[in-house]
């Protein structure tokens, strides 16, 4: 009697094991025949990936009154394929802007990381209440940061750019002088933003100033690939006149990046290519470039999102 | 390969962003002497310290008007120090080509009226900028006087008081930076009607050279959007 009640258990719990092996394999064919035969737009379903390669480098400027580089970049690539970058030039007539330009690129990845990874803008409105709300909520955090250390907000005046693609949008944000450079699908080149001047090209206006909007674009616009900019690069890359991107400057770039295999020594390659003799006759102040070529891969391949690691800006060389 | 690429790298033409100064410089008769010989020499050294600046040189732009008699535009190109028709194209040129001239004393000082043919030589000079498509930075004016404004009779009068209040506007509108130097005997109150709320620089001992100096790394600064460091006027004597 109790042999028959074991083999009983036994058989039961194998058939269990059995059904719930019989429920994948149908769950694993019914998802195929499902995405091959009922899913009208596959490439939703491919997981994207993004070359990046982004570097700040000290301006000859800079190097000759020994101040260190006062620009600063941050890039993040989230799970869902959706990149941030964030790019930023600290004014040279404020003591502390160095420090300014890191808090705000650290600041507004975070805040856009944080929004972005629940759930994406459906609409151009919500793209545009989401950067303007980052732009206001950065601004507060080096406010705090200037009441605890007792200075004057003015004192962390800096430029901020950022820019954001998913799979379907392209939304940049800007306050001062830096520049987003965007690829679509079509291998057309388009500049996101017009960089913000007055009356005079050398004052531009600063996330610290709390009477000036920053300035939002956004468009329904898969991207290809991206290059932001501080204005250090701006003459040697635009043709300023018409705020046209100069193609020979950016395609090569890009190129490059398309074919990156280890990072940090491409961007090791993009340090040395910036701090050129060629680069340095043109343009003496600090200059700051990260460049994103997507790479989309398909759902078959086993490769999982690459996430980039948080890219802090360079220490100026002393 | 990657070299290849960077090579490859192809870089945009665009003009150099300008940076126009006006030097309105009193060339009256009380300048005679060592104050328009160290004038003179202070012009060399700005000139001089600028071209060494590549990329200031190509940038800032100068003018000069002279009060000394009467109001002048000076050529900048060829240190002949010859006057020239009102013309905001010719006047000014890059530091690159810029000549400096030696200047010669006359006459009584018509510094209200050299300080509004800088304002309207900029004025203009914008707008060349502007049809062109060329950007530039905030203009400066930089007046240098040993005396007080006076008439052809040689006395004092208040016509410049209109000059300067197109000054406090002008920088009001955030139009220009001035700078007022007086040397000797200059009148210095006169000069705080023109500056406003800005310090006027009593230049000491004629110290020209330091003076230029100061404007040539001042306006290397610009060039470079670097902080301006604070006007030097020279050192008392020991």
């Amino acid at each position: 009697m109790a042999k028959n009640y074991a083999f009983w258990k036994i058989l039961r719990q194998e058939t269990v094991i059995l059904k719930l092996l019989a429920r994948k394999i149908f769950s694993a064919t019914f998802q195929s025949f499902k995405r091959v035969f009922l899913d009208s737009k596959p490439s939703q379903k491919a997981k994207t990936t993004w070359n990046v390669a982004a570097v700040s480098e000290q301006g000859t400027s800079h190097k000759k009154q020994n101040i260190p580089c006062q620009d600063a970049q941050d890039c993040q690539i989230l799970s869902n394929g959706v990149i941030l970058i964030a790019v930023a030039d600290g004014a040279g007539s404020a003591n502390r802007s160095g420090d300014g330009a890191q808090c705000a690129v650290k600041e507004m990845i975070e805040l856009l990381k944080t929004a972005l990874v629940k759930e994406l803008p459906q609409d151009e409105a919500g793209w545009e209440a989401l950067l303007t709300q980052a732009f206001d909520q950065t601004r507060q955090v080096i406010d705090r940061r200037a009441t605890v250390e007792n200075i004057s907000l003015e004192a962390f005046a800096t430029t901020l750019t950022c820019a954001i693609a998913s799979a379907e949008w392209l939304a940049v944000g800007q306050m001062g002088d830096g520049v987003v450079v965007a690829r679509t699908e079509d291998n057309e080149l388009f500049a996101a933003t017009r960089p913000q001047f007055g009356e005079y090209t050398n004052e531009t206006f600063f996330l610290t100033m709390t009477d000036v909007l920053p300035q939002i674009k956004v468009q329904r616009q898969s991207i290809q690939a991206l290059a932001v900019m501080t204005d250090g690069l701006i003459y040697l890359a635009m043709n300023m006149a018409n705020n046209d991107p100069h193609r020979p400057f950016f395609e090569p770039l890009l190129d490059f990046v398309a074919q990156i295999e280890d990072q940090k020594e491409a961007e090791a390659q993009l340090s040395a290519f910036l701090a050129s003799e060629r680069v340095c006759l043109c343009t003496d102040d600090d200059k700051t470039l990260v460049l994103a070529v997507r790479l989309p891969t398909s759902d078959t391949e086993t490769s999982s999102t690459w996430e980039a690691p948080l890219i802090t800006s360079q220490e100026a060389a002393p | 390969m990657t070299q290849k690429l960077f090579d490859q790298v192809g870089f945009a033409k665009n003009p150099e962003p300008r940076c126009p100064v006006v030097l309105v410089l009193d060339t009256s008769q009380s300048m005679e002497g060592t104050s328009i010989r160290e004038l003179n020499e202070g012009l060399r050294t700005f000139s001089k310290t600028l071209r060494e600046d590549r990329k200031a040189s190509l940038r800032v732009e100068a003018a000069i008007i002279t009060f000394g008699g009467k109001v002048q535009v000076v050529d900048v190109r060829d240190g002949e120090a010859q006057p020239i028709p009102f013309d905001a194209e010719r006047a000014f040129v890059t530091m690159d080509n810029f000549q400096p001239p030696t200047l010669t004393v006359r006459g009584h000082t018509p510094m209200g009226e050299a300080v509004s043919w800088a304002l309207k030589l900029l004025r203009e000079r914008k707008e060349i900028y502007r049809q062109n498509a060329i950007s530039y930075f905030r203009p400066w004016i930089f007046l240098i006087t040993d005396g007080e404004p006076t008439n052809e009779e040689g006395y004092p009068t208040d016509d410049w008081r209109p000059a300067a209040q197109e000054v406090k506007d002008e920088k009001a509108r955030k139009g220009v930076i001035f700078y007022a130097v007086g040397v000797e005997e200059a009148n210095m109150e006169v000069l705080a009607e023109f500056s406003g709320e800005d310090p006027v620089c009593k230049l000491k001992r004629l110290d020209f050279e330091r003076l230029f100096l100061w404007l040539s790394n001042s306006m290397s600064a610009v060039a470079r959007q670097a902080p301006v460091p604070p006007i030097d006027c020279g050192e008392d004597d020991v």
